[in-house]
């Protein structure tokens, strides 16, 4: 994909962000975003579905270390 | 991506090794093939398209089994190998990819994709990949479900306008692809998974929970949500595994029942020329019998021409005879008249007494009279007895048996031709439609439309349920938030687990259709920029998209302008493809097959003007009476950098050489 | 002059042939074959011959019951009816007929229409 396409989806999602879930962390959308882009074409989800929970989980992890 | 070079050995027409350069400078960079059809520009196009993918694809886009691919002269003489190598560079980098299959030892003859053994090989920068990266790698380049719109087949765009025909298939599969050229299923795969990341969340949510004191009404409610998603999920599941083996399965008897409508045709034609055999036998009949009345009544033909000239002669001699019997009657009231002078003896006119020489003068003519009138004798028998015969032989006509005769010969004649090439049409149908059961091609047609309307139900239903799902979704949303609202629940992991995956899930559910609707206003521009390019009518403000792609053509004025030539209909086709191009991909090559079909000239003109710009490479795979070398591409002459003809050896045979315009 | 016959018929040879004729269904009788074949003979103005083992199966009554063959015949042969009667001429010319007809026939059928068209060129 192209770079302004990268950005399309990524801006869509960063205001979508914005409007809906104000409080929710922007790198960890854009990292999620990220894995969907790697495995965009791939047939089997079971990577990309295990390497997103994998985000949250360490974003749980340092929120909660954090509080 | 610029591709640099093509090797190919064995494959379909190009028997041993052909190889072909592609032109990289940055403005000279079209390519022209010349090849009649049937000599082998769409296999140019599925040469590329299967060292990239695996796949040849040909008419009615079924694919192409790779014992077909395999050069006929070759597999004659044994040779079962194909390949095919590909050098391009992209992002940077240069990228060697080569396909091949071979026949597996074992197998004496292959007649199954099967019976061969395939390998992929692709090096980046001299490093090569390990095998099951190659796909992965390929689909960052040039992915498969969007080399539709580079490898493009001329003939395929028709298929764009089944485009604004809602629902019809070849519509929803070209918009997947276009939704893959946007980039929109990372989003929706994005959701999908967030949400199956959210629902085990939520079911840990409500584990923890319900050991907390105060929180189990929550976690209860929690639960009950939950188990209904997984009930909902789970039967959407299955209504979508039941829609999609109905659809394969009515897309089989598709293809089945296109392939039969022509036997059922000839079915059809068998039944009308039985009976319009039925027919001609019962006039062959009919004729005959005729014939034979007829004959039966000839020989009065055969008496006619000979009896007439006797009757000729017994008329000839009745008039003769009639006259005779006339001069007889004269001559009869004529010697009356006399003997009556002689007895009263007096003059008529004047009633004197007649002198006495007067008397024998009167005597004299009455004996000469007389005399004549005695002679004839005879006559007046002969005049009754050839009166007579002439009757009778006058009642003996011919029945014109000579014309009639040759009218019912010409119409016998004519029914055999006909019967006979009836009877060969339906040996020749027969034929046709031997081995094929007509009685099973209607069953499947039945099936076909039971098929159809269970599609129909099964799509509704899931609508259905993806509604009762949203539901779910949203009261499950209302209740974590009453959750998170307490702070006993909010120091928990899966509280916050949950509630960040919630939110990554709504933004990413969120983002679909909004981008849909952005990438849908950038691909509009585009193409209409491309339109107004390469259009030649100039009352246009260019093209608007709908929901299905499709694309409408506007005045001036903003008004839809409702019909289109086929002409512009190509155009605006093409104008699709380019916004897709530069939508979908960064820049690259575009080998189009016959592109121009049924374009007139001054179209012709601005697309090879406009295209070359917004590509890296394009390529034309034209046919001789497409366009003429020497006009038509006077205006781009400058821009090729390549040029190609396919020649045909043998049938099975077609070689590419470089070629000068 | 002696009585004329009351049955006709035609040589055994004749008979065969007229019988083959028959079996191709080119005429719906006998008879009818029969008059073409005394058609043919006086259309082509011939005198044939006495016939040798007669074979007779026709009465003169159903083959002319208008008399129209015997009043043709006393037209256009009265010379030979001063040596023979109408029927035993008439005889005599189906005989010739029949054996004319044979050979015109070929491939199972016989050519009328050709058969008429050199009668009106002789005519001519």
């Amino acid at each position: 994909m192209t770079k302004t396409d990268e950005d399309l989806g990524l801006q869509t999602l960063l205001a979508a962000k914005s409007e809906i879930a104000p409080t929710l962390d922007a790198e960890l959308l854009r990292h999620c975003y990220a894995i969907q882009k790697k495995y965009q074409f791939s047939d089997d989800r079971t990577l990309s579905a295990s390497a997103m929970e994998r985000l949250i989980d360490t974003a749980v992890s340092r929120s909660s270390s954090g509080t | 991506m610029k591709l640099h070079k093509l090797t190919a050995m064995n494959f379909m027409p190009y028997k041993g090794e052909t190889a072909v350069d592609f032109p990289t400078d940055d403005t000279r960079n079209v390519m022209i093939v010349f090849g009649d059809n049937m000599r082998g520009k769409t296999s140019l196009l599925n040469a590329i398209r299967w060292a990239f993918y695996g796949r040849a694809i040909g008419r009615h886009s079924r694919a192409i089994q790779l014992q077909d691919i395999v050069n006929r002269e070759a597999a004659l003489e044994d040779d079962w190998k194909v390949q095919v190598f590909v050098q391009f560079e992209a992002n940077g980098h240069s990228y060697d990819l080569r396909r091949s299959a071979t026949r597996r030892t074992h197998v004496a003859t292959p007649q199954r994709p099967e019976d061969f053994s395939t390998t992929v090989q692709l090096t980046i920068d001299g490093v090569p990949t390990s095998g099951d990266q190659v796909e992965t790698e390929i689909n960052q380049i040039a992915p498969e479900q969007v080399s539709r719109f580079f490898l493009f087949d001329g003939e395929l765009l028709q298929e764009y306008e089944s485009l604004l025909v809602e629902g019809s298939d070849q519509g929803r599969q070209i918009k997947e692809a276009i939704e893959h050229v946007l980039g929109v299923p990372s989003l929706i795969h994005g959701r999908t998974e967030l949400g199956a990341i959210l629902k085990a969340a939520t079911k840990q949510q409500s584990r923890d929970l319900s050991h907390i004191q105060g929180l189990e009404k929550q976690a209860e409610r929690q639960q009950d949500l939950t188990a209904r998603q997984d009930t909902h999920e789970r039967d959407l599941a299955k209504l979508q595994d039941r829609l999609n083996s109905t659809r394969a399965e009515r897309e089989r008897l598709d293809d089945d029942l296109d392939a039969a409508a022509s036997i059922l045709a000839a079915k059809g034609r068998i039944d009308g020329l039985k009976q319009q055999k039925n027919s001609l036998e019962e006039l062959q009949k009919r004729k005959t019998v005729e014939r034979r009345s007829l004959l039966a009544q000839a020989w009065l033909d055969l008496l006619d021409s000979r009896l007439q000239i006797k009757r000729d002669l017994l008329q000839n001699r009745q008039t003769v005879l009639m006259e005779g019997w006339k001069r007889q009657g004269q001559l009869q009231t004529k010697v009356d008249a006399l003997k009556g002078l002689l007895t009263t003896g007096s003059c008529p006119t004047c009633g004197q007494d007649m002198a006495n020489h007067r008397r024998d003068e009167i005597g004299l003519a009455l004996g000469t009279l007389q005399a004549e009138l005695n002679s004839d004798g005879g006559e007046h028998a002969e005049l009754q007895a050839v009166s007579a015969q002439l009757a009778a032989l006058s009642k003996i006509r011919g029945v014109n048996a000579r014309d009639r005769l040759a009218e019912i010969d010409r119409d016998r004649k004519k029914a055999e031709v006909d019967l006979q090439r009836s009877e060969n049409e339906i040996e020749r149908l027969k034929e046709e439609v031997a081995g094929h059961d007509t009685a099973e091609l209607a069953r499947k047609r039945v099936l076909q439309q039971e098929a159809l309307k269970e599609e129909g139900r099964l799509q509704t239903n899931i609508l259905t349920v993806r509604k009762e799902i949203e539901q779910v979704r949203e009261e499950l949303a209302v209740a974590q938030k009453a959750i998170e609202g307490l702070a006993s629940a909010r120091s928990q992991k899966s509280t916050l687990k949950v509630s960040i995956a919630t939110d990554l899930e709504r933004t990413f559910t969120a983002s679909i259709e909004r981008l849909r609707d952005k990438l849908r206003t950038k691909v509009e521009a585009l193409a209409s920029d491309a339109f107004l390019h390469m259009t030649t009518q100039k009352g246009y403000r260019g093209l608007e998209i709908n929901t299905n792609y499709g694309l409408t053509i506007l005045d001036k004025a903003g008004r839809k302008v409702p019909l289109r030539s086929a002409g512009a209909e190509q155009i605006v086709a093409l104008s699709l493809i380019d916004g897709l191009n530069r939508t979908g991909r960064a820049i690259g090559p575009v080998v189009m097959d016959t592109p121009f079909g049924r374009l007139d000239l001054k179209h012709r003109d601005n697309i090879l003007n406009y295209l070359p710009t917004v590509t890296s490479q394009f390529v034309m795979l034209v046919h001789s009476g497409e366009i003429r070398p020497e006009t038509d591409l006077a205006t781009i002459k400058s821009k090729i950098g390549a040029v190609y003809r396919i020649v045909e050896i043998t049938p099975t045979h077609s070689k590419i050489e470089r070629a000068i315009l | 002059m002696t009585a004329d016959t009351v049955t006709v018929g035609l040589s055994k040879s004749a008979n065969e042939k007229l019988n083959e004729l028959h079996e191709l269904e080119i005429f719906s009788e006998k008879m009818d074959g029969y008059r073409f074949a005394i058609g043919l003979a006086l259309a082509h103005g011939v005198v044939p011959p006495e016939i040798s083992k007669r074979e007779t199966f026709l009465n003169v009554g159903s083959l002319d019951p208008d008399q129209s063959l015997r009043r043709s015949v006393e037209a256009l042969m009265p010379e030979q009816l001063l040596e023979t009667t109408p029927y035993r001429l008439i005889e005599r010319l189906a005989d010739w007929g029949v054996n004319e007809m044979y050979l015109q026939a070929t491939h199972g059928d016989i050519d009328f229409v050709a058969i008429f068209d050199r009668l009106g060129q002789q005519a001519s």
